[in-house]
């Protein structure tokens, strides 16, 4: 059995090598920085007259912490009866992926709670609602024109 | 899966430790070990624990290998075989954790950008690899022989009570231990309390002062009063104190209810009157680790000054490093490096002439300032901040904002300054040895209470996460 040792090493050292080139086949990392990004997204939409909301908004809304991302861009609704929005993360790692993936679909599941029965152009809005993860950037995005942003978001990357 | 969720607390451990303790023998417990420890981490990362596998079949293979080779005589062959595997395991560690950050900084300083896929992290790698690569070099060395069990070598290595977060468990400290092992009542009921003394560290105290800090750091930089910025580096120092100390006293206490005795990992680090000494009581198995491996095979401090300052800026750049892949938290274990270097060789002789007081406020200021190069998302809002815990940069001295989170976090800082210092444990223990008839009463409404209240707070607030899982 002894001898067997080194030649059992090299195959398990093989599986290993051919299990981390499979797990390269993740989420494309950008380093496209996030103002252009997001000066790329909001450009001929509403958001581009707006000035981003601060980071307690982020918090308020999201429950997220701005300073544990690369970069948070929020353009929040202008009053209590507006639901366009648009939420651009760049993510510092993978691993944050999900944190923000649940704290964007718990604020969907929030807006459509609050004006479900009575808003009901508000609720088509949010129902028609753009979430696009593609390595370490987050897109969401509540706006008619959110599918021409899509494409915009993902040229830019 | 956390400890600190009411998934892991009413499920899966009631679960895990009936099955654990019906079942005889030790090898069936070793193996009821592996694979719940297996079920835990893929319940997070079912990918990874793939990646686990294959790293404990390849150690264990490494271990017979280089066993068969010391017995048959051929050191030169054992060398590189274990050269070998301990390269194979830092380049994994290495690829996971650090192979973004280096393509990101040679973005930074060439002219092309090469284009990279970060990988998730790969929750505990840091910690088991530093486990396996103890195994590995302990068998080459002849510390230790080599496990033949490959369920006991698997349930070494996945162990889930420290798995993720540590302590770092030496196998030679354990070797024993997974061959025969037993659980008293007592030493159960002792896991027992350990646990829920963490629980109730993590849950109840680093979680509620951790808000306090989060909500310091959405204050942006230039509205920071240095009143603001001292109450939310204070609010981390608490935080990353009781979180990652709760979180090792719950991998003891679990330990012990398995018949484990794991290492100490803290011992009161905030009552250091030298940063020599938090070190000795702070992350205890990471820096002897790290004196085990590192620094002693450099030559320690036997070839002079100069060397041994080499040695100890190595080991602390490591150390670092080890932390996460990014230039603040290097530049945090240089930091670390440098002053121990200059309480070794320079200050020592004036610390200790320094009042107690005097040294314990010195410590506690540098630790501060080492925290927010820990906590800070760049080198460069490291500096910002600390820039502001001196007026550089800050609004004013004082403001309403500062008063405010001073107010809001007094009670609770103070109870937590009192709980990261032996004064409350001790003398809550010296009523166990004591001879008052309600003394047991007592330690269990305490015990029960801590564990009532935490579910409480869990079932509001199911995600709680650990800082140090990052690493």
């Amino acid at each position: 059995m002894r001898k067997f040792y080194p030649h059992l090493k090299i195959l398990l050292t093989v599986l290993l090598i051919v299990f981390v080139i499979s797990s390269l086949t993740g989420g494309a990392i950008s380093s496209a920085d996030m103002q252009t990004v997001a000066g790329q997204v909001v450009k001929g939409t509403k958001f581009e007259q707006m000035s981003p909301a601060e980071n307690r908004i982020i918090k308020r809304f999201y429950g997220l912490n701005a300073n544990d991302y690369e970069s948070v861009v929020l353009y929040a609704p202008g009053d209590n009866m507006d639901v366009h929005e648009l939420l651009l993360v760049k993510l510092k790692d993978l691993s944050q992926q999900k944190t923000v993936e649940d704290a964007v679909g718990k604020r969907l599941e929030t807006q459509l709670n609050s004006f479900e029965g009575y808003g009901a152009e508000q609720v088509a809005l949010l129902n028609k609602s753009v979430t696009i993860v593609k390595g370490n950037y987050i897109f969401f995005m509540v706006d008619e024109d959110a599918a021409k942003a899509q494409k915009a978001f993902l040229k830019s990357l | 899966m956390i400890f600190s969720s009411v998934f892991f607390l009413f499920v899966f451990l009631p679960i895990f430790l009936i099955a654990y303790h019906i079942l005889p023998f030790v090898k069936v417990k070793n193996l009821v070990l592996l694979v719940f420890s297996l079920i835990f981490y893929a319940w997070g990362e079912p990918v990874y624990v793939i990646l686990m596998l294959l790293n404990i079949a390849i150690n264990f293979v490494s271990g017979l290998e280089l066993e068969s080779y010391i017995e048959m005589k051929q050191h030169a062959k054992a060398r590189y075989a274990c050269i070998f595997t301990v390269a194979l395991n830092l380049l994994i560690l290495g690829f996971y954790k650090y192979y973004g950050f280096v393509i990101e900084n040679l973005n930074a300083v060439l002219p092309v950008d090469i284009p990279y896929r970060e990988l998730a992290l790969p929750i505990g790698i840091s910690f088991y690899t530093f486990q396996t690569l103890s195994y590995v070099i302990d068998v080459y060395r002849g510390k230790t022989r080599a496990q033949h069990d490959p369920i006991a070598f698997g349930a070494y290595i996945s162990m889930f009570p420290q798995l993720i977060a540590g302590p770092i468990v030496r196998y030679s400290d354990i070797e024993a231990q997974l061959r025969s092992r037993r659980v008293t009542l007592v030493k159960f009921g002792n896991g027992a309390m350990w646990f829920l003394r963490g629980l109730g560290k993590k849950v109840l105290i680093a979680n509620n002062i951790g808000s306090i800090y989060e909500a310091v750091m959405l204050v942006d930089a230039p509205q920071r009063s240095v009143l603001t910025a001292w109450v939310g580096c204070f609010a981390y120092t608490m935080q990353i104190y009781f979180d990652f100390s709760g979180y090792s006293d719950m991998a003891i206490g679990l330990g012990k209810m398995l018949g484990f005795d794991f290492m100490k990992n803290f011992d009161y680090p905030y009552t250091s009157k030298s940063i020599t000494e938090f070190w000795r009581r702070w992350h205890i198995s990471l820096s002897s680790w790290f004196k085990e491996y590192v620094y002693i095979p450099l030559g320690g401090n036997r070839g002079g000054t100069a060397k041994t300052i080499r040695n100890l800026m190595i080991v602390w750049a490591l150390t670092g490093l080890w932390h996460g892949a990014a230039w603040n938290f290097i530049f945090w274990g240089i930091y670390y490096g440098l002053i121990i270097c200059l309480e070794k060789y320079v200050f020592q002789k004036y610390l200790d002439r320094l009042p107690g007081i005097l040294r314990h406020i010195y410590t506690m200021v540098l630790v501060m300032i080492g925290w927010v190069l820990f906590f800070s998302p760049s080198l460069g809002s490291a500096m910002t901040y600390i820039g502001n815990l001196f007026g550089i940069g800050a609004k004013g001295l004082v403001d309403q904002t500062g008063f405010y989170f001073l107010r809001t976090s007094l009670v609770l800082g103070i109870l937590s300054v009192l709980a990261s210092t032996p004064v409350l444990y001790h003398r809550f223990s010296r009523l166990l040895h004591s001879r008052k008839r309600y003394k047991h009463v007592v330690y269990a409404m305490v015990y029960v209470g801590i564990l009532l209240i935490s579910v409480a707070y869990l079932v509001n607030d199911t995600y709680n996460p650990f800082l140090y899982f990052r690493f």
